[in-house]
């Protein structure tokens, strides 16, 4: 059972309560007439999918029912942080690798 | 390759089993082969097999980071059908079925196909009309299928809850009797002797590390145990498809997530066909060895753990429960997880991609072990060609920008 | 026979009655099927998996591998049981498995001649690949036939279970996995801080190997300190003793969850622990040794042989022989010689056994083998005498055998730790030479892995290990574990071992005793290429039985690894998976069953509909009235009846299951602009219209009809199925996508109950019903929305119409919503008015063309169903970009047409396919399909709406709706999809 801390709620609760609504800062097209079948099918379909740190949304249905970000490595599933829409993560695919190096745990 | 036969096993029996020839060689990778297929599961060793045996193809290695078979092939509940709603699927893995009939012959390795038919239940009435849809679809491309009622199941799985006055009862059903069921990793282990009984290196515990290209062509790829150049390069990577395309700067449709399943205590033979159900979304069937092979949903979320949330087995044990409620005394004994890549309308991708020279067989999402001849067979012909197979076409990564969706999610509803 | 009762235990005077196969025997309170099954003498339980050899009790726990049988009978039958584990209750019925007619005469063992017969046998490694081929039809016939009938253990029940199953939902700070000696400790001593304790053992009696101690004066302190640290934790508030509940996985979020068996009208508790720390303290399991015939009824592990002995008062034999690589198997022989039973022999495969080792079997007159082996056992179905020999110094020989009398080996090849459950929250355990078994080694987080679980195997060491755990978890934890008694005696942990992983000699060597997988077998699956731990486990089925393999992987792994010539650290380990023990499935179930599987949602007026003699549907989790039929009447006569009569007179149909929102707001129109295709910044204050939702993809989404209540206040509605995630979608727009948007949405579902009323009459029934609203055209016009009070109750009345007929939607507060059907039928008595369910509800809107979810599955654009010239020019929507595609345009897309029997009596059936030909068969140009039917009263004819091929331009065709199931083909018009009124003149009446 996973626990997420919503940043609305500031509370920890259990995965249920959440959903799951896929990976986040995808941005938007600012001029959506004006964009190619491609770009937009990109922008629909197309996703990063890494194994590691993922930036994802999820959305508290049985709670506050507002979206959030949450910083998520999809290998050992451990949530890092959980952040608020519009802000931006402080934990990155570059920092934990930055980190990893500087404990000299990079193998 | 030494045949299998049933003398033998006899003779082998006499020196107590000492002299057995290897299944397959254990080589050293070669500097270069004319194709590359990254991934010793079941669709990579199917299509390493069909490349050599229908193409003469033979300079190919098969890279695999772990043991062969050892991804969704060692892990998952082997049904096999092709009942599926739109032509271009139905097709496919119809294909795929006819080449499953003969496939243990054909192998020289018995993989245990079994058409045992596989049930799928209808528990509203919205259901009942899809699957009516369905079964006149399937029979106008000429799949066998039949809609029954609930004696009708019953009859068929004597030991299905057949009260209506349950929440969701059971109304009906589609039946194919030409599906069922096969022993998972001897499909790996069958494809493997084959393709190297025609000279395939396979190679495990080989990891790929990055694709390389030139000049938007594919030359080879860094692996563990060195560069080894190639011509093509396919990648077969279930579970890991978005880390490969991520090495040539390309996304994918896809997202990958946990799948789980479990299987119960052997026990003696209780249930003789595959059941499936959406709307409570379970499906079991019994193996050879006695064991309840039972299929649960998937996570919500991208995982490459392995393993998925546990909410979602219990909420399959209810299902099962619901379904068979002689059930409930029987025991999990294992439950595991392995990692499905989902595609948006539910179906594969089997393409050619952006990058000259590299291809891509995935996102079968929870149905694709029984494709796996199918798969090989049509992606190896799209290797050999440079061009999709006839069967394969509308399986292109293209159909997101032009909008040929196929959405299979009625028939993929329900892992599989 | 050599099994007997000999002294008294720990168990009490109580004599039970059970049966095992029909006969009747004795046992003791608390004894389990094991101890009572050899205390009657029973030798052989049941038979073996793959050669139907005969086994008997091999163990006292969990780790069972030959003790399976079957406790109860009819739904109540509880297959692979295993004995060890079971107690004893007056009148238990137990059976025994895999075996006809009896487990002493099994016909079945003829796959065990074959292979005594042969030097190897025929059923080998993967011997089901290389077989069973030719011919292929035999396969079917009679190969997987006669391999299904061998196969499985235990005889699952065929009716429902009749027991009742509980799910449990527990918090702690320290979860204490294991009641043993360093579990007890850990527990007790974390207590003491306050935090709140729970404890697991699987085992009725808690305690761990100390039970296994002789009940002896000797001991007694010893005993005391067991009982009294006990009755310690049960007496603590803050701690839940959890006995028989095996804790069998550990989850993210430091969830372990137990099934636990409980007395009572609850058969089992499926407990969910959320703990902040956990202490494994599971101990360690003895392994077997691997030598001929070692899986022969009376072979069995030491530790075992001595708790049935000092625990349960039963001696395993008359005469007992022991087999050993360490020390601890030696405490076996000298309890029972003790005892007074003879003990023909030590056989210690080491060279220089310790001396008190020595002298203890030397001042109890036990003769003692050392450097030497046990090759064989020997016995027609149970042990009656072993073969010994000398082992070379090399290992790798023997010579001089010769045979010792014993009717019961105890054997020991040195202990594994429990590492399972640590295991599931991290790394894979690491190899520790010394014990020559795998230990945690790095911990996971949260977790402390201590005494026999951890390689520790001193009493003292183990609880030191124990309460040093307690001690740091409490501290983490911010408490202060308390000072506990430390046990009165200690027990040296080291077993000085010196592995022997398999004996040198042919014979069959078992090292899955379940699975029947053999040394051999191990060896052949590294000749043929299958050398990964995972193939290994996979080729051969080690360690895939009921006892997870905690008997035999280490064993496999070993062999594996001197054949490949690697060490066994590098060899590795399989992955830890839960469940560690098999456990029932209806305890995950628990009460979520039957009509309790899903929630049912049902609308105010329930009981109206039921006095009305509704008959119910199932509506996506709603059950709603599919129609009310009159005495006599079919399905299909009261539909036509209700939709005849909404046609000419009056009807009312409660439509409250669809989704209400509110969207407030200064840009609350801007926003509707952007989720429909069509125009809401239009609408005027106090106008519904009707709106189109797409996904981003260009697919039809969801539709519905939304009203203007004032410049910045709109009510939508949705579909049914839809109500859900169309909120849902409303929220992720504006928190992800138009953050700048001033608009709230609030989802007011509940809030509302909701009817239509529809026919002619509809008018004039609300005008009767709702004095103080003026429904007249001038006043309340086709699209318009009044706000009216009624008795308290707050109304919105919608003049829309999904029947085609004039008609108004009322949307009652839901305290109020039956009070105000009620109103309306009353009023509508007048007008004969009728309440109709879903069948008409469907009948009306096919009549008229419009679409629901039938149609709307997911697949379809808005050009498919003529919806293309609602979607505004003038703006952008979701959904606009992708819904012009080629795909999405393609001229040979199926589009929506309406379709009418040529002949009128002819039902076209849903699910029909659409073709040209007469008689289509495999192979025909397959053109659409047909979504919905009903019969039109009005038309007298059977109709349809389908999805065509180029539909569009296809009206006046006649093609068939094939429906090769059932052989059916029905010829039928290609008609538009507005069958009744197209010109849309009764709604605006």
């Amino acid at each position: 059972m996973h626990h997420i801390y919503c940043p609305y709620c500031e509370e920890m609760r259990e995965e249920e309560e959440y959903s799951y609504t896929g990976e986040a800062h995808i941005e938007r097209p600012k001029d959506p007439a004006a964009i190619s079948d491609e770009a937009w099918a990109d922008y629909i379909f197309f996703r990063s999918n890494p194994r590691g740190i993922h930036h994802e949304m999820w959305y508290h249905a049985a709670g506050c029912r507002r979206y959030f970000n949450a910083t998520r490595d999809t290998q050992s599933y451990k949530v890092h942080e959980t952040y608020k829409m519009g802000e931006m993560p402080t934990i990155t695919a570059a920092t934990v690798a930055a980190n990893q190096v500087a404990k000299g745990d990079a193998s | 390759m030494k045949k299998y036969s049933g003398f033998s096993l006899f003779k082998h029996s006499l020196s107590h089993h000492e002299n057995w020839q290897a299944a397959w060689r254990s080589p050293q990778p070669k500097k270069e082969y004319d194709v590359i297929i990254v991934g010793g599961g079941g669709h990579g060793l199917a299509t390493a097999y069909y490349l050599a045996k229908v193409h003469g193809i033979t300079n190919v290695a098969v890279l695999e980071k772990g043991y062969l078979g050892g991804g969704n092939t060692a892990r998952n509940t082997t049904i096999v059908r092709s009942n599926y709603l739109w032509d271009e699927a139905s097709k496919l893995y119809d294909h795929s079925l006819d080449l499953w009939k003969d496939l243990s012959q054909d192998l020289n390795y018995n993989v245990m196909f079994s058409q045992r038919g596989v049930l799928n239940l209808g528990h509203n009435l919205q259901d009942m009309r899809d699957i009516e849809r369905r079964v006149n679809a399937n029979r106008l491309n000429g799949i066998d299928g039949v809609v029954l009622n609930t004696a009708e199941v019953k009859e068929i799985v004597p030991i299905i809850n057949d009260s209506q006055d349950i929440r969701y009862p059971v109304l009906g059903a589609s039946w194919q009797a030409t599906g069922g069921v096969a022993r998972h990793d001897a499909v790996a282990w069958g494809f493997a002797r084959g393709a190297d009984s025609f000279g395939v290196d396979l190679i495990q515990q080989c990891e790929v590390l990055d694709i390389v290209t030139e000049e938007g062509a594919v030359v080879g790829v860094k692996t563990n145990q060195g560069f080894i150049g190639a011509k093509k390069v396919a990648c077969v990577t279930a579970g890991n498809s978005g880390v490969m395309a991520a090495m040539v700067g390309l996304r994918l449709p896809i997202e990958s997530r946990p799948l789980q399943a479990l299987v119960s205590e052997p026990i003696k033979p209780i249930i003789d066909t595959v059941v499936m159900s959406n709307a409570v979304h379970a499906y079991v069937s019994q193996s050879d060895k006695g064991d309840l092979v039972i299929g649960a949903g998937t996570d919500s979320y991208n995982g490459y753990g392995q393993r998925g949330s546990f909410n979602i087995v219990e909420h399959t044990m209810s299902a099962i429960c619901e379904l068979f409620p002689m059930f409930s005394r029987v025991r999990m004994n294992r439950a595991w997880g392995g990692i499905v890549d989902t595609c948006p309308d539910a179906c594969p991708i089997i393409s050619k991609t952006s990058v000259k020279g590299l291809f891509f067989n995935c996102g079968w999402g929870t149905g694709g072990f029984k494709a796996t001849p199918g798969s090989g067979n049509v992606f190896a012909h799209t290797l050999a060609h440079d061009e999709a197979h006839p069967l394969a076409a509308p399986f292109s990564i293209d159909r997101f920008s032009t909008g040929h969706l196929i959405d299979e999610h009625g028939a993929a509803g329900v892992a599989h | 026979m050599s099994g007997f009762r000999h002294g008294a235990g720990r168990l009490g005077d109580a004599q039970l009655n059970f049966t095992f196969d029909g006969k009747p025997m004795l046992a003791r309170a608390g004894d389990t099927v094991a101890s009572a099954l050899l205390a009657n003498g029973v030798e052989v339980v049941g038979r073996s998996f793959k050669y139907h050899r005969p086994r008997g009790v091999t163990s006292s726990g969990p780790e069972e591998a030959g003790a399976l049988v079957t406790i109860g009978a009819g739904g109540k039958a509880d297959p692979n049981a295993r004995a060890t584990m079971e107690p004893v209750t007056q009148g238990l019925e137990v059976f025994s498995q895999n075996c006809f007619p009896s487990p002493k005469f099994d016909l079945m063992s003829v796959n065990g001649l074959a292979g005594a017969i042969l030097p190897g046998s025929l059923f080998s490694a993967g011997f089901y690949y290389k077989t069973f081929m030719w011919p292929a039809a035999l396969w079917y016939k009679f190969y997987e036939p006669s391999i299904r009938a061998a196969a499985g253990m235990g005889v699952p029940p065929k009716v429902a279970d009749p027991d009742i199953y509980d799910r449990i939902q527990m918090f702690c700070d320290v979860a204490v996995v294991g009641g043993g000696s360093a579990g007890l400790s850990a527990a007790l001593s974390a207590s003491q801080s306050g935090l709140r304790v729970v404890i697991f053992d699987e085992h009725n009696d808690l305690g761990g190997q100390l039970l296994n101690e002789a009940n002896s004066d000797q001991n007694a302190d010893l005993e005391q300190w067991r009982k009294d640290t006990i009755a310690a934790l049960e007496a603590a508030d803050n701690v839940t003793v959890l006995a028989r509940a095996v804790c069998w996985g550990r989850f993210d979020g430091n969830m372990l969850a137990a099934h636990q068996s409980v007395d009572g009208k609850v058969r089992q508790n499926y407990i969910k622990v959320q703990a902040k720390k956990i202490i494994i303290a599971a101990g360690a399991i003895e392994r077997p040794l691997v030598f001929g015939n070692n899986d022969k009824p009376n072979v069995m592990l030491a530790s075992a042989a001595r708790r049935m002995l000092n625990h349960y008062g039963t001696a395993t034999g008359k005469m007992l022989a022991v087999f050993t690589n360490n020390d601890s198997a030696y405490q076996t022989a000298f309890d029972y010689s003790d005892a007074g039973i003879k003990v023909s022999a030590v056989v210690d495969s080491r060279q220089y056994p310790s001396e008190a080792l020595v002298d203890g079997c030397m001042s109890r007159g036990i003769t003692l083998h050392t450097q030497a082996v046990v090759t064989e056992a020997k016995g027609w179905q149970a042990v009656r005498s072993i073969e010994i020999a000398d082992l070379a110094a090399n290992g790798q020989s023997v010579s001089n055998r010769r045979r010792v009398a014993c009717d019961v080996l105890a054997h020991s090849g040195g202990w594994t730790p429990q590492v399972q459950m640590a295991a599931h929250g991290g790394k894979p355990p690491i190899y520790d030479k010394t014990i020559a078994a795998f230990v945690v080694g790095d911990q996971a987080p949260d977790t402390y892995s201590v005494g026999a679980a951890e390689g520790e195997n001193g009493l003292l060491a183990g609880v030191a290990q124990a309460l040093e755990a307690a001690k740091a978890a409490c501290a983490e934890l911010g408490g202060t574990a308390g000072a506990v008694t430390a046990p009165p005696q200690d027990r040296d942990g080291a077993t000085n071992i010196v592995p022997l992983w398999s004996v040198p000699a042919k014979g069959k060597q078992l090292v899955d005793i379940q699975h029947d997988v053999t040394a051999a077998d191990v060896v052949q699956s590294h000749s043929e290429g299958f050398v990964s731990v995972e193939h290994l486990k996979r080729y051969t089925t080690l360690g895939m039985a009921n006892d997870q393999g905690r008997t035999s992987n280490v064993n496999a792994l070993a062999i594996m690894a001197e054949c490949r010539g690697v060490s066994i650290a590098e060899a590795g380990t399989t992955r830890f998976r839960a469940p560690i023990a098999p456990v029932s499935m209806g305890g995950f179930a628990g009460r979520e069953i039957g009509k309790h599987f899903k929630p049912v949602r049902r609308t105010p007026m329930q009981e109206w509909h039921e006095k009305a003699g509704a008959v119910f549907v199932q509506a996506g989790m709603y059950m709603r009235p599919q129609y009310y039929p009159q005495a006599g009447e079919t399905i299909d006569d009261a539909y036509e009846r209700e939709t005849e009569h909404v046609r000419k007179k009056v009807g009312i149909c409660d439509v409250t299951s669809l989704g209400k929102i509110e969207i407030v707001g200064p840009d609350a129109a801007e926003f509707l602009d952007r989720v429909y295709i069509n125009m809401f910044s239009t609408l005027k204050v106090g106008k519904a219209r009707y709106g189109v939702m797409l996904r981003e993809d260009g697919i039809v989404y969801d539709d519905g009809t939304t009203s203007r209540f004032a410049e910045d206040r709109f009510f939508m509605t949705t579909t049914t199925a839809k109500a859900g995630p169309v909120m849902a979608y409303l929220e992720r727009c504006l928190e992800i996508d138009w953050p700048e948007l001033k608009v709230r949405v609030s989802s007011v579902s509940e809030r509302w109950g909701a009817m239509a009323v529809a026919g002619p009459d509809a008018r004039a029934t609300l005008t009767a019903a709702f004095p103080s609203v003026d429904f007249s055209n001038e006043a309340f016009p086709f699209m318009g929305v009044v706000h009216a009070e009624h008795n308290g109750a707050k109304l919105v009345i919608l003049r829309i119409s999904f029947s085609g007929e004039m008609a108004y939607e009322v949307y009652a507060t839901s305290e109020h919503a039956t009070d105000i059907w009620q109103t309306v039928v009353d009023a509508g008595q007048a007008y004969d008015i009728v309440p109709y369910g879903l069948e008409t509800l469907g009948a009306l809107r096919i009549e008229k063309g419009h679409v629901t979810g039938a149609e709307l599955d997911g697949r379809v654009t808005l050009g498919d169903v003529h919806m293309d010239g609602m979607a505004s020019k003038k703006k952008w929507f979701v959904g606009k970009n992708l819904k012009q595609r080629e795909g999405m345009v393609h001229p040979d897309r199926p589009q929506l047409v309406g379709l009418k029997s040529v002949d009128p009596r002819t039902p076209i059936s849903t699910g029909s396919i659409l073709v040209t030909e007469a008689n289509a068969t495999a192979g025909a140009d397959k053109q659409g399909w047909v979504s919905s039917m009903t019969y039109s009263p009005e038309l007298g004819s059977f109709i349809a709406l389908g999805f065509l091929r180029g539909g569009k331009d296809r009206i006046g065709e006649r093609i068939y709706a094939a429906y090769p199931v059932k052989g059916k083909n029905v010829e039928v018009e290609v008609v538009s999809n507005h069958f009744v009124d197209p010109t849309n003149d009764r709604v605006k009446g």
